[in-house]
């Protein structure tokens, strides 16, 4: 995603998973709530190298813990540091990683299997919580998820 | 001081042999042996007592005997000549011991007292002197020699069983001892074999042996080697002393040998440990008639001081032994519970690595699966009798989830790894009664004490309550459900503590199950429908709270009207 198409995109999300039909999922999920997804990596390494890429960084990460390359908390790290507005929610089923992750700086730590309604419901809080991008005013986002 | 005055009245007078003549008379009467001689050798007067000493007539003795050479054994000539010099240098009466060879050619120990007789100008005319047989005196004097070496023995006996290192050593040194300080000829010990012929095998020697120790070849039941006095000693368990070899008729196998070296006596000891014969001490005198009196009373003593000595050292050896064993014991037990627990460290982290693997892999794949059913369900348009091809699966997969997440929680409870921390009753069960608040279904909770409720436990004492809460919505069931926390102070085995009750209206548990719901399933045995590991997971949980949990009747006698299931935590 260019910066031109990610102006467009209203919320951008972006999802870290390595299991391929988790991120259909999700993917299902973010269109069913009107989001875009502007990257979804399959491992550590191309996350970040995807969330460098984009120009306008997504608002919210869908982030699985055990990954190949870089685990998800070292992932979050990086993201943060590169962009602190990001919100990092994690979905994982490594229950001894939920400490450590929230200390990473992640917004919540959802426990795999999390129902649809549990996952949209913090992907909302997320977004009314988080702070106002650069690109994006606070009454389109408010106006997106009212929509959803 | 009468023999100077006669001598100067001799002197003075020209009668002077007339005088002596008269004394030897005088002395004839005596019973003190007397004697008086030329230096020459020629004796020319004695008395009576003196014939009887030396067994020899007057007249053999005056006639055609010399006391310095018949009388007189070749190694007395020296020191009497010696003496005899001194006398005549100083003109003091001589007293010394010597022998005398009598007729009969045994010795006889005497002490003289001589004296000389010389002329006018001082020349020597013969000695004269006053015998005493010390014969007497000098048995008593050698028995008291022998003994005290014999005491000597034992003393150092004594020393080398403090110092002795091992037995080997020790029978070695009372050997060495008993030939160096008691002045025997040979010592030896020897064991007694538990072989059939019962062999006595000899174990230490000390002194002139030349191959004697090992010629004996004594045996118990050997007829004629068993019945020496080694043999005798043994079997009777009592000293034997053989005081005549040459005659003694149970030394005949052996006499030969042991008169070819000397061996004239022996003494055979027998060395009882504990009541066991364990040996025998056997010692060798080069004298005829030896170990007497007190001198064998000290060897008896020196055995029994073996005896002991070896007990002692088998007893330190044995005990050495034991604490070694048992040290060697504790360094393997040490090394098999190190392997041990090495293996089970691995084990549990083998099973906790499976257990992480599993939980997660399964709940990757439920999140996946669920994930679409939801989607299903959302997004198809099922009729209301189709909406179970959804909703079973889906319950299905959530409970497995439930199971893990069991799993995993009580694999923390099992390994410890659960801090705990002060926890207030009341606050847990009012926020897990918020989680539970189900529409159309009230969750009340009857405060009876109305005071903080501090127990101590983990995070999971979340779960104790939440699984109670579950089931018993789950077993009320929607439409008429009424469930009841009750939070109250108790007494549990004489500590005070808290009772939380959680009731329902469900179809309760019959009597025969009350137990059994709370247990573990084993394989093979019939699967209780719904129950998970949940309830065993209370328990387990309660349990490492120091608490209790049971079930009873909410109405009691009739299970069917609900349960109430208490939780019972001390305070603090």
């Amino acid at each position: 995603m260019n910066e031109r198409e990610a102006t467009r995109c209203p919320v951008c999300t972006a999802i870290v998973e390595d299991e391929h039909d988790l991120i259909s999922l999700y993917r299902q999920i973010f269109t069913g709530m009107g989001m875009q997804v502007c990257f979804a990596a399959d491992n550590g390494i191309d996350a970040l190298a995807q969330f460098n890429e984009c120009a306008i960084k997504p608002r919210v990460v869908l982030m699985d813990n055990r990954l190949p390359g870089m685990s998800g908390i070292e992932v979050t790290k990086e993201v943060l540091r590169i962009e602190p507005a990001t919100r990092v929610i994690f979905l994982s089923a490594d229950v001894s990683a939920q400490e450590e992750a929230m200390n990473a700086g992640a917004f919540h730590f959802l426990l795999k299997p999390a129902g649809i309604g549990e996952i949209t419901g913090v992907v909302r809080k997320a977004l009314v919580i988080a702070p106002v991008t650069r690109l994006l005013p606070e009454s389109h986002v408010q106006g997106e998820i009212g929509g959803l | 001081m009468i023999t100077k005055k006669l001598k100067q009245n001799c002197r003075e007078t020209d009668a002077w042999q007339e005088k002596i003549q008269f004394l030897c008379d005088a002395m004839e009467a005596t019973s003190q042996p007397f004697v008086a001689g030329y230096p020459d050798g020629r004796m020319f007067t004695c008395n009576d007592a003196f014939c009887e000493l030396t067994g020899y007539d007057r007249e053999e003795l005056l006639r055609s005997l010399s006391w310095s050479i018949d009388l007189t054994p070749p190694e007395w000539r020296d020191p009497e000549a010696g003496a005899l010099t001194t006398l005549h240098r100083t003109g003091k009466t001589q007293r010394y011991e010597k022998e005398f060879v009598r007729k009969d050619g045994t010795r006889i120990p005497v002490e003289l007292l001589v004296n000389e007789a010389v002329d006018a100008k001082g020349n020597l005319l013969f000695y004269f002197a006053f015998v005493n047989n010390i014969a007497d005196r000098k048995r008593v004097e050698n028995e008291l020699q022998r003994a005290n070496r014999a005491l000597k023995a034992l003393s150092k006996c004594k020393e080398a069983m403090i110092r002795a290192e091992d037995e080997p050593t020790l029978l070695n040194d009372i050997c060495q001892i008993v030939v160096n300080e008691g002045g025997y000829r040979l010592a030896w010990i020897g064991y007694i074999e538990e072989d059939e012929a019962r062999t006595v095998r000899p174990v230490a020697r000390a002194g002139y042996d030349e191959g004697y120790v090992d010629k004996l070849k004594i045996a118990l039941n050997d007829p004629v080697r068993g019945s020496g006095p080694t043999g005798i000693s043994l079997r009777t368990g009592k000293p034997y002393v053989s005081r005549n070899v040459n005659e003694d008729a149970a030394m005949q196998p052996w006499r030969q040998e042991a008169i070819r070296r000397g061996y004239l006596s022996t003494l055979n000891l027998p060395v009882i440990c504990e009541n066991q014969i364990l040996g025998t001490l056997v010692i060798y005198s080069g004298r005829q008639g030896a170990f007497e009196g007190e001198e064998f009373g000290l060897l008896a003593d020196l055995a029994e001081n073996l005896a002991y000595g070896v007990k002692a050292i088998r007893d330190r050896e044995r005990r050495d032994r034991a604490e070694k064993e048992l040290q060697q014991s504790r360094d393997e037990l040490e090394i098999r519970v190190r392997e041990r627990t090495e293996e089970l460290r691995q084990a549990k982290a083998r099973a906790e690595l499976y257990v992480d693997l599993l939980s997660h892999d399964i709940n990757n794949l439920n999140q996946i699966a669920m994930g679409y059913l939801e989607i299903a369900q959302e997004t198809l348009d099922l009729k209301e009798e189709d909406r179970d091809f959804i909703e079973k699966p889906y319950e299905s997969l959530r409970r497995s989830s439930v199971l893990i997440g069991n799993v995993r929680k009580l694999q923390k409870i099992t390994d410890g790894d659960m801090k705990d921390e002060i926890i207030e009753l009341g606050q847990l069960l009012s926020e897990i009664a918020n989680e539970y608040e189900t529409p159309g279904m009230g969750v009340k909770i009857n405060r009876e004490y109305t005071g903080p409720c501090y127990v101590k436990a983990n995070q999971l004492i979340h779960d104790v309550f939440s699984n109670l809460l579950s089931n018993a919505i789950k077993h009320a069931g929607l439409d008429n459900g009424r469930i009841s926390i009750s939070l109250e102070a108790a007494i549990q085995d004489d500590r005070p503590s808290y009772k939380v009750s959680v009731e329902d209206n469900g179809p309760g548990i019959p009597d025969d199950m009350k137990e059994k719901v709370f247990n573990r399933l084993q394989r093979g045995e019939t699967r209780a429908k719904g129950m998970g590991l949940g309830l065993y997971l209370v328990k387990s949980l309660v349990d490492s709270y120091h608490g209790r949990v049971w079930v009873e009747d909410r109405v009691p006698g009739d299970y069917s009207k609900g349960s109430r299931f208490i939780v019972m935590l001390p305070a603090i």
